[in-house]
């Protein structure tokens, strides 16, 4: 068997290559955090719909995203629940209101939303399981709180995380006192700093602004036919409602699958998020092939006469690249290895400070892995140029 | 011993010259050079630094482009070779450099390997055969050491036997014993001796440790980018052991000697062939290395060729006329096959300057003649 040169360098460079190997797999987990929050954000984005029940969405076309989602007038939707196709509509409402409680003046954002305790609001399996608890919103601006909002802010009681030992806490929604009944899970992204969920009426009470007739979001559930093809049964009704393509129409009606996606886009395109991220991947893999060139190079030069001798035995520059970016690409799946562990923890470690779930998809695992791979493999070639200062005419 | 002397030459050059730099800065760093060098033979280079041996070298080892002249290695000519077919060459020369070049992530063994791998041999072929060079340089302890375990010495012998392992047919060395003791140095160069004499392995030398002149079959100097000296050592000195026993050049210095010895021109001649004419030019001086010759002179009276002299081995002829500056003033016959040492005008009368003795036998040598 061939010596493996390139394994036998890297072994030899003890210290060094471990350095090397840190500093890339640092990179790596940077890529892999990036990504991570990326996704979380993404997830979070497309949470509160996932616990929604509804084949079809109404919404004003000045929708701007779930936590600023403007309103329409339920003429519409009361439009479109006569149609044959549907079985359902219900009004759901969601805004930012501002939060105080008893210990502390200052306020924080809050995502609050309402709807009917009565009507199907979410799906089966999701937040349900708490929702029991809807009952208890009899009372007078009684609200559910969202055990995974962000506690140092909002004065649980054990300072970590609401929890049923709240229930009865006194706080202030929009300077209105409102009392906790219960809580539920959801899971806040970005835009605020915690979720609850209160009475449609005592909704109305909150935002003085918001008129008896108007929703946030309209959830419509199709029959079972119509619901086996959403968008053909959107398009008839749009037709129905008289909504011509040339002109922007008064309500815009979106399938599940199409508001995910324009979520998710927003997101990445339309806020500075997507771009922060991706900056941050971007900027983590230079940080990643500028270790690998430094160190590449570095054992490239302190071998230069070695790799001129292997030239002047015969070895052709073919062989002396393949060493080197034998030696890149060992580095890189090293590097990948050990990032991919170290973030598996990173995402448990700070998707539980930052309450954000952020999980280690197969497909980020596979993006991650290329990136590596490629970043030291661009690497490799850019520090093969100064194989060809091997010149074993300078040995004599 | 298989004798390599008859074989073709595995370095034949001609008119080789090289240049460095371009435009003004263009410098000539070698001129005119011609060589042949045959299987077997070591070669030592020697030369003020800057005369060009190194460039020389290099140009040999195929690792510079032959610019202009004619350059073979190995049958092969290297002015306008392909990359691929300068591949194929190199594996089959054997580079020991002034530096070792060792990598310091391989073992003396892995070293010694890498000049192995190209021809794809088998390690259970190879093994052995490492083992026992590196044993044979005195590594034998430390075949699984790294060079960073090794002293100076150590490496440079790994380094010689990673040059030598392939059994290259040509070894290019640049001062290959100067890290070396005495012993270790004596060792390497007999190694190199061995692999000439059994072989046929070429090896070319570029040194000044004297120690390892008496191993060579031809030492070349050169100066200012030209061979100045292609000696055949054995013939030289077979040449001072006759000069010295001839009369005229018994008080020469050893020196000066060998300076005599390799500025001789070794001239055969068949019998009675005419050496030197009456009324010629005299241009050369002549020493008789083996056979006889008849001085004959013409009776300007009868016109009759007179023999007035037979002259056996040892004797010299042919100062008359360059000391005096006149024509031969007689004709020099070969009686039978003879050989002769022939020194040019410039330098017998070089030779004249530096010893006063050899002028004073000579001048009681002609004395007695005329």
């Amino acid at each position: 068997m061939a010596i493996p040169l390139s394994i036998h360098n890297l072994r030899d460079g003890g210290f060094r290559t471990v350095l090397s190997i840190s500093g890339i797999s640092i990179a790596v987990t940077l890529i892999f955090m990036q990504l991570g929050f990326l996704g979380a954000v993404l997830d979070t984005a497309v949470l509160f719909y996932n616990n929604l029940k509804f084949d079809l969405v109404v919404r004003s076309p000045n929708y701007y995203h779930f936590c600023d989602a403007n309103k329409f007038s339920d003429v519409w939707l009361n439009k479109i629940e006569s149609d044959a196709s549907v079985v359902s509509t219900q009004p759901y409402h969601v805004s930012l209101a501002k939060w105080n409680y008893a210990e502390k003046s200052v306020q924080r954002g809050m995502l609050v939303m309402g709807a009917d305790p009565e009507g199907q609001t979410f799906r089966d399996g999701n937040i349900s399981v708490s929702l029991p608890d809807l009952s208890r919103l009899s009372f007078p601006r009684a609200i559910l709180v969202d055990r995974k909002s962000r506690p140092q802010f909002l004065g649980a009681k054990n300072r970590e995380r609401f929890s049923d030992a709240d229930i009865g806490l006194e706080v202030e929604l929009n300077q209105k006192a409102c009392k906790i009944a219960g809580v539920f899970e959801l899971g806040t992204g970005l835009a605020a700093n915690g979720a609850a969920f209160i009475h449609e009426s005592d909704y109305r009470e909150l935002f003085p602004n918001y008129d008896q007739d108007d929703v946030t979001l309209g959830l419509v559930t199709l029959n079972e036919k119509a619901a086996m093809n959403p968008s053909a049964a959107r398009d008839a009704i749009c037709r129905t409602l008289g909504f011509s393509l040339s002109s922007t129409p008064p309500v815009e009606i979106l399938t599940r699958a199409e508001v995910v996606k324009v979520e998710i886009v927003h997101w990445v395109t339309n806020t500075p998020i997507g771009f922060i991220f991706i900056a941050g991947v971007v900027i983590a893999m230079i940080v990643g092939a500028i270790v690998v060139y430094i160190v590449l190079s570095s054992d490239i030069a302190k071998q230069i006469g070695e790799y001129a001798t292997l030239k002047a035995m015969g070895y052709k520059n073919s062989y002396l690249s393949r060493v080197v970016l034998e030696q890149a690409i060992i580095l890189g799946v090293v590097s990948y290895v050990i990032a991919f562990l170290v973030s598996l923890l990173l995402y448990q470690v700070v998707g539980k400070a930052a309450n954000l779930p952020i999980t280690m998809t197969i497909d980020r695992q596979i993006i991650v892995f290329v990136s590596t791979v490629t970043m030291c493999s661009v690497s490799g070639f850019i520090a093969m140029q100064k194989l060809r200062r091997a010149d074993p005419a300078d040995l004599f | 011993m298989t004798d390599f002397s008859n074989q073709p030459a595995v370095i034949q050059i001609d008119g080789l010259n090289h240049y460095f730099g371009s435009g003004d800065s263009k410098t000539q760093a070698l001129f005119d050079n011609a060589l042949n060098v045959r299987p077997g033979e070591i070669v030592i280079m020697t030369g003020p630094s800057g005369s060009g041996k190194t460039t020389l070298l290099t140009l040999i080892g195929t690792l510079r482009t032959v610019q202009d002249g004619s350059l073979k290695v190995l049958g092969e000519e290297l002015n306008g070779i392909s990359q691929q077919g300068l591949t194929e060459i190199r594996k089959k020369i054997g580079f020991i450099f002034q530096a070792h070049n060792l990598f310091g992530s391989l073992t003396a063994y892995q070293n010694v390997r890498m000049a192995t791998e190209l021809a794809g041999l088998k390690n259970s072929v190879v093994k052995p055969k490492i083992e026992q060079m590196l044993t044979r340089l005195g590594l034998g302890e430390r075949i699984h050491y790294k060079p960073k375990s090794l002293s100076g010495g150590q490496k440079q012998r790994v380094a010689i036997a990673r040059g030598l392992i392939h059994n290259p047919r040509i070894v290019l060395a640049d001062e290959p014993t100067a890290a070396l003791d005495e012993e270790s140095g004596r060792e390497a160069v007999t190694l190199l001796r061995e692999m000439a004499d059994r072989e046929g392995c070429t090896v070319l030398i570029v040194t000044h440790d004297n120690r390892i002149l008496d191993f060579a079959d031809r030492i070349i100097n050169m100066v200012a980018g030209k061979i100045t000296n292609d000696s055949d050592v054995k013939q030289t000195e077979k040449i001072c052991a006759f000069l010295q026993a001839t009369e005229i050049f018994a008080e020469l210095t050893p020196r000066t000697l060998t300076d005599v010895a390799n500025n001789v021109e070794v001239r055969n001649y068949a019998a009675n062939e005419t050496i030197v004419r009456q009324g010629d030019e005299g241009r050369e001086f002549f020493v008789l290395a083996d056979g006889n010759v008849a001085i004959v002179r013409t009776n300007p009276a009868t016109g009759q060729d007179e023999t007035i002299n037979q002259l056996a081995e040892g004797s010299h002829f042919g100062e008359v006329a360059l000391i005096k500056d006149q024509p031969r003033n007689a004709t020099v016959v070969a009686t039978k096959p003879t050989t002769c040492y022939v020194l040019d005008r410039e330098e017998f009368r070089s030779v004249i300057d530096t010893s006063d003795s050899f002028e004073s036998e000579l001048r009681k040598a002609m004395f007695e003649r005329i």
